[in-house]
């Protein structure tokens, strides 16, 4: 990219503005008399000058005259000192009229001291304002001077004329430069503004090429005032540019009124159409910087001459800003290109895992970049040591294709270039040393290959082949901006290639080990993922699409017991033989996900574990890999849970022993003292009766402790069975509220019992035992929580598929602050009065947790106001045709 | 009354068996392991065997199993009485041929009278026209 920095237009205006200012000055130059600086116009009274006949003034912005001309002082009859804008409108009528027209453009008759006079004005930019050039003619009295249409029509301009000529054509040019950004159209401009300004036969201008270190010149087609078009010309009327050359080298105008008697520069001739007798060329230098040159010729000597040669100054000065402004703002246009081709390249070509599509997508995006006729691809095929031309190569027809072929032997020169991976730039084709070297001569015939860079594709030390430029559509050669840019872009689609080559060499059917080596090296290795993926404890095992493993790291290995080198590369399929039917529904898992891809990125995972041959208990969590609606594989974490079941088999067989050998010691307790209650060994006393009764109702807590425990230890081992069955909810409630009266008797704590269940309550689905359980635990506490003389309802109800059922108290009520730990085990609130109630904590979470082995819910509201008590309601699913369907 | 043979390792839970047993009019044969069960079972012929499960050296299921394979003692009614209760241990009793499983703590009167309905099922199946 070019360091230039695009010249505001701002900067250019400035300069157009002194551009102006030396314009005028140079003006005053061509009469007998002149001042060399505006500054001293100002304070010297101007010279007459004769050769125009129109009244000139000057007038800057605010209004100030700062120059008139002899003409104007005898239309006003002032002397040049005397000459101030208010003194002269003073003298018209309307005097605003005149004032106008010294203020804008346009064209205006006013009368002057009973004259009538006609006046045009015209805006020349200077700064970030205007001048106004006012030139003033006095009409006839009354009629029409035949000359005010000369005014108007700048075609028809008089040799006389020539301020007022310069002044149009310049502010032509200005305007007309100001208003487009386009070099041709500006180039053209300015030959046009030069052709009016100086005749000659030939006029062109060049732009120095930079990147090329040439200059281009353009001329204009057809004659004036017909439709015109800018053209680039090879030579300069057959001129060679030797002229041109001398201005640059010199950077410094050339005046030659003839060319044969000229000793400085003799131009070669001898293959020119028509002779040059005389010729003026300017550079256009810009910041310091060569822009181009101006230059005019003409058949007859003499033709030019010093004063042309200041118009040519002037003019360059304004063209180099123009050109150097073009070609920044061609340059950014170029530079954007660039970024939005690079931007679609990448765009193009995700996903694609098709050599051919991606390189066709890669060609499309790069072309528009790379102005060439021939733009393809040779991919260096590591088995055969050949490089290929791929399909599609622009430019080269395709059965063309099949003969591209570069072999590069091993230890051949031809292989060490391609190894050291360093752009080939034949500029010459037919006479490249490199051709021969490689074996392109045969195919540069064929394709008739004028010149061609071949640019390295891959990392450092992993060449991929190259990437083929050839003949560039404006005949020129390559410079050092199509290599950097042929670089930008090698270096951009280098690593799209490489995956998707890795692709296509898979599905080739290369040997397992490669496939294997190839994945890994490029899919994983070439990533940072791999290096966490190694370093996790869990073991990780991951597929490609199609089911390979394609990681397996160390974690995996020990886990599994398995050498990495024994499962990359193979199907998972193959995996499955290793483990047995254990892990069937695992593989079978990643088996669908490979034949029938989820495209969309989902919770979609699986968990299993799997018990291994030697006793190791593996959990797998398993899911698949979704980018983009691109199914990428799947993954796999792999953790050893062996111990931890191990600890709880552990846990759990503590608990069946602890409890197996609590109960042994309670049997003897309980029998003992019902044995004694019974009166079996003897009368006993009031006394007697009542501690009896303590120890027995304490050793029944225990028993029941030992028995939630055991419950417990079930539900978390998942040891639960539960049999199904249609259960009649009111049965069982009926059976579990008989109990409870009967304690309430035998306690003496009265309590009033009621049953609301409607008569067509349907059948639910459960484990009678396990129900009957749950309602004993529910009704328990409200039982115990309730005092004496309270009220406890079992109401039912069918809600949707699901029948509710309410356990309504009286009782003490939970706390808001206590109802969110309440199903926590062992958890028994902070009320004295629950602490003195015997109970052990876990009854609710054992309730809990089998309701929802049954699917169901269990809640509870409760304001926690004492004697508002509690409503415990649970739900069981209703019994259905599909249970039966199940039974 | 019947004659019972109790099978239990524990001597109060024995003790509190046959008493308990006792005091309802049954004639007990205690017995503290699984070999001396089989052994005084031949011998006694009794009409209902009471069996823990955990015992040394031969476990109840096992003592339970002989006795159903053997064509003389076949038609003893063998109840289970054991500390021992999961599901699985439970299925496993009744499967080895036991017509009820208890588990302990048990409630006297309440084995006294589960024994009572045990044998009445027995008498009745041996003298059917009753």
């Amino acid at each position: 990219m070019s360091q230039l920095e695009p010249a505001p237009l701002g900067i250019s205006l400035v300069i157009l503005g002194s551009g102006f200012f030396l314009l005028v000055l140079s003006l005053f130059r061509v009469a007998p008399v002149s001042h060399p600086r505006l500054q001293t116009m100002r304070k010297i009274p101007l010279a007459p000058i004769s050769t125009h006949d129109k009244a000139v003034l000057l007038i800057e912005p605010g209004g100030r005259l700062v120059y008139s001309n002899q003409q104007a002082h005898k239309l006003f009859k002032i002397s040049g000192n005397e000459a101030n804008l208010d003194r002269l409108a003073r003298r018209t009528r309307p005097s605003e009229t005149f004032l106008a027209l010294c203020g804008g453009e346009g064209k205006a008759r006013f009368s002057l001291d009973g004259c009538l006079v006609e006046g045009l004005s015209y805006s020349i930019p200077s700064g970030s304002e205007s001048v106004f050039l006012v030139a003033l003619q006095q009409l006839s009295p009354g009629g029409a001077d035949p000359t005010s249409s000369n005014l108007t029509q700048p075609g028809h301009l008089i040799e006389g004329d020539s301020a007022v000529a310069f002044f149009k054509a310049f502010a032509e040019l200005s305007l007309t430069i100001a208003s487009t950004q386009d070099i041709e159209a500006s180039l053209a401009a300015i030959l046009e503004c030069i052709e009016r300004l100086i005749p000659s036969d030939f006029s062109t201008i060049t732009v120095w090429d930079e990147a090329n270190q040439h200059l281009i010149p353009y001329i204009l087609h057809g004659l004036p005032g017909e439709d015109r078009h800018l053209e680039k010309a090879e030579s300069w009327h057959g001129l060679d540019l030797e002229f041109s050359h001398y201005l640059i080298d010199h950077k410094s105008p050339l005046l030659i009124p003839d060319t044969q008697a000229s000793r400085n520069i003799q131009p070669i001739t001898s293959r020119s159409v028509r002779s040059i007798h005389s010729y003026l060329g300017v550079p256009m230098i810009f910041a310091g910087k060569l822009v181009g040159t101006l230059e005019l010729g003409s058949s007859t000597t003499e033709e030019f001459n010093k004063s042309d040669l200041k118009i040519m100054r002037l003019v360059s000065d304004l063209a180099a800003v123009t050109v150097y402004n073009a070609l920044t703002f061609k340059e950014e246009q170029r530079y954007g290109q660039e970024l939005a081709c690079l931007a679609q390249l990448a765009e193009a070509t995700t996903g694609l895992q098709d050599l051919n599509e991606l390189l066709s997508q890669i060609v499309e995006s790069i072309a528009p970049l790379l102005d060439v006729e021939i733009l393809g691809f040779l991919i260096f095929d590591k088995t055969g040591g050949v490089l290929r031309g791929q399909c599609p190569f622009r430019g080269l027809p395709a059965n063309f294709l099949d003969l591209y072929q570069i072999m590069l032997p091993a230890g051949s020169p031809a292989e060490t270039v391609f190894l050291n991976q360093e752009t080939i730039h034949i500029a010459n084709a037919p006479d490249d040393a490199y051709l021969n070297l490689f074996g392109f001569d045969r195919v540069v015939q064929a394709a008739g290959i004028q010149q061609m860079l071949l640019i390295p594709l891959g990392a450092k030390g992993h060449p991929l082949g190259y990437m083929q430029l050839a003949n560039k559509r404006d005949g020129s050669s390559f410079s050092e901006i199509d290599r950097n840019l042929g670089k930008i872009v090698a270096g951009q689609v280098s690593p799209i290639i490489e995956n998707v080559l890795l692709y296509s060499q898979t599905n080739a059917k290369l040997p397992r080990q490669d496939i294997h080596r190839l994945d890994l090296e490029h899919i994983i290795e070439t990533s940072r993922s791999r290096a966490i993926l190694e370093a996790i404890a869990e073991g990780v095992l991951v597929t490609d699409p199609g089911g390979k493993i394609t990681l397996f790291n160390d974690s995996a290995q020990r886990i599994l017991n398995l050498d990495r080198e024994h499962v990359l590369g193979l199907p998972i399929e193959r995996f499955s033989g290793l483990f047995g039917y254990a892990a069937h529904t695992w593989i079978e898992t990643i088996h669908k996900w490979s034949t029938t891809p989820p495209t969309l990125p989902s919770n979609d995972t699986y968990q299993e574990q799997i018990t291994l041959e030697d006793g190791l208990v593996v959990s797998v969590n398993l899911a698949p890999v979704v980018f983009r609606d691109e199914f990428l594989g799947t993954v796999s974490i792999f953790h050893d849970i062996t111990h931890q079941i191990e600890l709880d088999r552990m846990k759990s067989e503590f608990v069946a022993t602890v409890s197996h050998e609590l109960r042994t010691p309670m049997t003897s307790i309980k029998g003992y003292v019902d044995v004694l209650l019974m009166g079996a060994a003897g009368e006993l006393n009031q006394q007697q009766l009542r501690f009896l009764e303590i120890i027995k109702n304490n050793s029944e807590r225990l028993t029941i402790l030992v028995n939630d425990l055991l419950d417990i230890s079930r539900i978390e081992s998942g040891r639960v069975n539960l049999t199904m069955q249609p259960l009649n909810l009111r049965h069982i409630a009926e059976d579990t509220l008989k109990e409870f009266r009967r304690i309430s008797q035998e306690d003496h704590r009265p309590m009033s019992f009621n049953l609301d269940f409607p008569a067509d309550l349907p059948r639910v689905v459960g484990d009678l035992e396990r129900v009957s359980q749950i309602i004993h635990n529910l009704l328990s506490n409200a039982f115990y929580y309730t005092p004496e003389n309270g009220e406890i309802t079992l109401r039912a109800q069918r809600i949707v598929d699901e029948v509710q059922m309410d356990i309504h108290d009286t009782g003490i009520g939970i706390p808001i602050t206590e109802q969110s730990q309440i199903f926590e085990r062992f958890y028994r609130g902070k009320n004295p009065l629950v602490v003195a109630i015997p109970g052990t904590g876990l009854g609710l979470s054992i309730a809990q947790e089998l309701i929802a082995l049954h699917q169901g819910r269990l809640w509870l509201q409760s304001s926690g106001v004492p004697g508002e008590g509690s409503i415990f309601s649970f739900t069981l699913p209703i019994y259905n045709h599909n249970h039966r369907h199940k039974e | 009354m019947a004659r019972i043979l109790i099978s239990e390792d524990e001597r109060d839970i024995r003790e509190l068996i046959a008493f308990t047993l006792q005091i309802a009019g049954h004639e007990v044969i205690p017995t503290s392991n699984g070999e001396e069960a089989l052994e005084l079972t031949i011998k006694e012929m009794p009409d209902l065997i009471i069996l823990d499960v955990r015992m040394p050296r031969i476990s109840g299921y096992e003592v339970c199993k002989q006795i159903k394979s053997n064509p003389g003692t076949v038609h003893i009614p063998i109840v289970f009485l054991s500390a021992k209760g999961q599901d699985a241990e439970v299925k496993a009793g009744l499967e080895a041929g036991a017509v009820e499983y208890i588990i302990k703590p048990f409630s006297p009167d309440q084995l006294v009278n589960q024994i009572g309905d045990i044998l009445a099922q027995q008498e009745l199946f041996k003298n059917p026209d009753d």
